[in-house]
């Protein structure tokens, strides 16, 4: 029987059975979406076909680059993968590699995220082809991509070119019947051949080299040409009023809207798989047969910038497409519609959904924003963090701990390594004005690993002086749950090195590590507190906190073990009954009492008031009680206790653990007293430090 | 034997955490055994931390389709949260559209906190019912919960699924699949999360309101 096997995949997946089927030998890859399901799905094929693939997990989109780029320096077939933006760190070797080439095939893989959903830009890898003068191919779905990769690796070996399949978040994330095509054998033991004038190119012959790659990138122009599994017309009718360009995703919309319209056969679509070089000889004489075009590409206009003759495009470059944000169908939709109202092609009516849209709006159906899990230990350092430097600055980075903005512990979030680079530069910039404050940064381990040493380095060796704090939960959280180099399981499963933070930071020059435990809130703000402390002394430096507690999605198992189960009291012993909940309404003997003969001036209470009630006047301090929620934060900090408050012991509505803690199990209950969810509670416990009311409780 | 539109459109709507990959992948497979052809774009990201989450599935008899479904052409509304419904039906609905709704809300953080409120309920259900031809209920998220674990809401609504005659759906077909994308130790308890579905949904009458 010669059935072949289908399966329901990923985009990601296909790209990934697709590299297999090459015969591919060598793959890395550095996990970021919408790209990180391609290594784990290499993973699979290798082990269900007995495969020897070396499959890494690499630090960086850099370090993954160069390791397979050089791979195929030996002859063999490589790949590599990465989100976009990670293209941008790799982006060095790539500009220097389409000048030297390669020998075995290597194929790039770079995820766009159109939108952007989860990426600092929206930037278009076909762009950054272009730039670095390499082909790029873009699939309009998993299927097509798993059938272009063949076709790239060939490409890349019969020009000694690397080649970029840029797919969209659009096709990586699409799933599909994929249909399962024999692994290609491809015999090839590693041999470098020693040819120092091109390995090593001098200045000199670089200029050669640039010259035979504009040689390559014509060549490969006029191959496109005759590829028509990549380049082809659909519709082709000869002479047509309104025809289509379109690229990748954009192909997949037109093809569904001209459908849906009834258009498919009115309007010619030319296909174009390879986006750069582009085959000028078929989109010229396109173009000739047809008197208006539109073009359709993701996301910036990088077929219509190559096409001299301007004259008759419509798409990004006149302002017809949106120049930001996702292509929609339902865009592309309204644009072909009315473009064929203009140029008299029938076209049925669109149909409004504004009527429906408008039947919701009274609701007011509230944006669902993303927050740190219940039990996550990044909400204990971030809560520990502000808590022992109110007025900080918080550069942090990038991953879940980017969520720690909503509790005000996140100032920035750049590029991966920025936190120290930031917290660095923050430094210099204050301390040049002879102005130390405190500034804490935060980044977890795996973009610690990934870009955080350089910036750690500089800060040490140009004396910068500011805390950072490693949230390290022993994985790539944000991604789905990869290994981290700290675990020494490698990307197939197998044991590899573990490597330590606390000897990487040291190795860094760094003096002062402490590793803290952010399940002890009290404890880690002390040592937060401690290390700060040390950055101020002349002969201090930089101090460097290790925040350990794993992922709360792996722990939560071990919290199910040991639970600490948590109450919440709304009514105070013996009988007081229930505080009036605003303290406009509070009896005064229940609000905060300001003591002039203690108080040693230190502006802790005006810096631990989240309401900003209590301001400083000449030698005394002043409570504005219309302001003040009764959360009693500035009693319990007062370190001299010149602030008198009564403790209620039960939620008086404050508000304080929503807004400090944002835990999604703390929700306002009736009359804004705040209660437990248990249906999202882990029972963590952590929001027993919160509440300075002590309202929060254990349950035996 | 179901004669469906062609493409027909389906979306899995709810919050991250709540298994509508999962439960989108499940039923792609169960409709590839039946001889469709299937397509489905998921919309997440860092919207996995407790955002909406929504998965488009796209079923023909003939041809892949484009990962999403263009505004105002859903056929069916699976449901997994109420509001998330109301969010996805107003830009995605159609006269004629069928929706399959989990009744248990789950607050969004602002709600949480206070700065915002979330809805009535039961308003948001009588919403619902004005913006779809029919429409089934049950809640989910409840019986999961009396089964030991949220987790399984979304097999209770692919069980609600296979009862209310719209896709090609058979509890032997999930099965199947169940055996090979779950994990085996939960097997037993996901069928009876099916099985549940299959008992506890039913159908409250539409209050259709037409368009002008």
């Amino acid at each position: 029987m010669s059935h072949k096997e289908e399966k329901v995949l990923l985009g990601n997946e296909a790209i990934a059975r697709g590299i297999i089927e090459s015969g591919c030998h060598f793959f890395a890859a550095y996990p970021g979406t919408p790209s990180s399901e391609i290594l784990p799905a290499i993973v699979r094929f290798k082990k269900e076909n007995h495969l020897d693939t070396y499959v890494e997990w690499s630090i960086n989109e850099k370090v993954a680059f160069e390791n397979a780029l050089v791979a195929t320096y030996t002859g063999k077939r490589a790949a590599v993968a990465m989100k976009q933006v990670g293209l941008n760190v790799a982006m060095d070797p790539l500009m220097s590699s389409a000048y030297i080439g390669t020998v075995g095939g290597f194929l790039i893989v770079s995820c766009d995220d159109p939108g952007p959903f989860s990426s600092q830009t929206e930037q278009d890898s076909r762009f950054m082809a272009m730039f670095a003068k390499v082909p790029v191919f873009d699939p309009a779905n998993p299927k097509e991509a798993q059938m272009m990769i063949p076709l790239a690796f060939d490409l890349s070996e019969k020009y000694q070119i690397p080649v970029i399949l840029r797919p969209v978040l659009r096709v990586s994330h699409a799933q599909q019947t994929i249909t399962f095509n024999p692994i290609a054998k491809v015999e090839r033991k590693a041999h470098f051949e020693h040819n120092p004038q091109r390995w090593s190119a001098t200045p000199r012959f670089r200029y050669f080299l640039h010259k035979q790659l504009n040689q390559k990138i014509k060549n490969i122009a006029e191959s496109f040409n005759s590829m028509t599994a990549l380049n082809f017309i659909e519709n082709d009718k000869g002479k047509a009023n309104l025809g289509i360009i379109a690229s990748g995703i954009g192909y997949s919309m037109a093809r569904d809207v001209l459908l849906e319209l009834g258009l498919q056969g009115d309007i010619p679509i030319l296909k174009i798989g390879t986006p750069y070089p582009l085959p000028v000889e078929i989109v010229e004489a396109f173009i000739e047969k047809c008197d208006h075009i539109l073009i359709l590409e993701e996301t910036e206009p990088v077929i219509e910038l190559q096409i001299r003759d301007k004259s008759k495009l419509i798409g990004r470059l006149d302002g017809t497409l949106p120049n930001e944000g996702e292509m929609l169908p339902e865009t592309v939709t309204r644009v072909i519609s009315d473009l064929c109202t203009k140029f008299s092609i029938p076209v049925p009516p669109m149909i409004s959904t504004a009527p429906l849209e408008k039947m919701v709006a009274d609701l007011g159906l509230s944006v669902r924003r993303p927050t740190l899990c219940s039990g996550c230990p990044h909400r204990a350092s971030f809560y520990a963090l502000k808590k022992a430097f109110p007025n900080g600055i918080f550069p942090s980075d990038i991953g879940c701990y980017t969520l720690g903005m909503n509790l005000e512990s996140v100032d920035t979030c750049h590029d991966m390594g920025a936190a120290v680079t930031f917290a660095s530069g923050l430094y210099q910039a204050y301390h040049q004005d002879g102005k130390d404050i405190p500034i804490i940064a935060t980044i977890g381990d795996s973009t610690f690993y990934h870009s955080g040493t350089p910036g750690l380095l500089n800060a040490v060796y140009n004396g910068s002086k500011f805390i950072l704090c490693i949230l390290d939960n022993s994985i790539v959280a944000m991604t789905g749950m990869q290994p981290t180099p700290e675990t020494g399981i490698t990307a197939d499963g197998h044991p590899g090195k573990s490597l330590s933070i606390e000897e990487l930071v040291k190795g860094c020059g760094v003096k002062y590590l402490k590793v803290v435990n952010p399940y002890d809130i009290k404890g880690m703000i002390r040592e937060t507190e401690k290390a700060y402390q040390y950055t101020l002394k002349p002969d201090g430096g930089m101090a460097v906190l290790i925040a350990r507690y794993p992922c709360i999605i792996n722990q939560k198992d071990q919290l199910k073990i040991k639970p600490i189960r948590v109450d919440i009291r709304h009514t105070p012993p013996p009988e007081k009954g229930l505080p009036p909940l605003k303290s406009k309404e509070m009896p005064s003997s229940l609000l905060p009492v300001y003591h002039e003969d203690t108080c040693c001036q230190c502006d802790t209470c005006v810096i631990q008031c989240p309401e900003e009630a209590i301001t400083r006047e000449g030698d005394r301090y002043i409570i504005d009680y219309s302001k003040c929620t009764g959360c009693r934060v500035c009693a319990q900090e007062c370190p001299t206790g010149a602030i008198e408050m009564p403790v209620i012991g039960a939620c008086i509505g404050c508000g304080y653990c929503l807004k400090r803690f944002e835990c999604p199990s703390l929700v306002k209950g009736e009359e804004g007293r705040v209660v437990i969810d248990r249906l999202t509670c882990v029972n963590c416990g952590l929001c027993l430090e919160v509440c300075a009311q002590e309202a929060i409780y254990q349950i035996e | 034997m179901f004669d469906l539109k062609d493409p027909f459109n389906v979306i899995i709507g709810g919050v991250g955490g709540q298994g509508n990959v999962l439960a989108s992948r499940i039923l792609g497979e169960i409709l590839i055994g039946q001889g469709y052809v299937i397509t489905i774009g998921e919309t997440y990201g860092a919207s996995q931390r407790g955002g909406s989450v929504m998965s488009h599935l796209r079923i023909s008899k003939k041809e892949p389709f484009s990962p999403l479904i263009p505004q105002g052409q859903c056929d069916l509304l699976i449901a997994l949260e109420p509001v998330e419904a109301l969010r996805i039906l107003a830009p995605y609905g159609k006269p004629d559209v069928l929706t399959l709704l989990n009744t248990r809300p789950i607050h969004p953080i602002d709600v949480i906190s206070g700065d915002a409120t979330y809805p009535e309920v039961s308003k948001v259900i009588a919403k619902v019912e004005q913006l779809s031809l029919r429409v089934w209920v049950l809640n989910a998220t409840e019986i999961a919960l009396e089964m030991g674990d949220p987790i399984f809401s979304n097999i209770v609504m692919l069980g609600a699924l296979s009862t209310i005659q719209v896709l090609p759906v058979e509890r032997q077909a999930f099965e199947e699949v169940a055996r090979d994308l779950l994990p085996s130790r939960s097997l037993m308890e996901n069928l009876r999360a099916f099985d549940r579905g299959r008992e506890m949904v039913k159908e409250i009458p539409s209050k259709k309101v037409p368009l002008a």
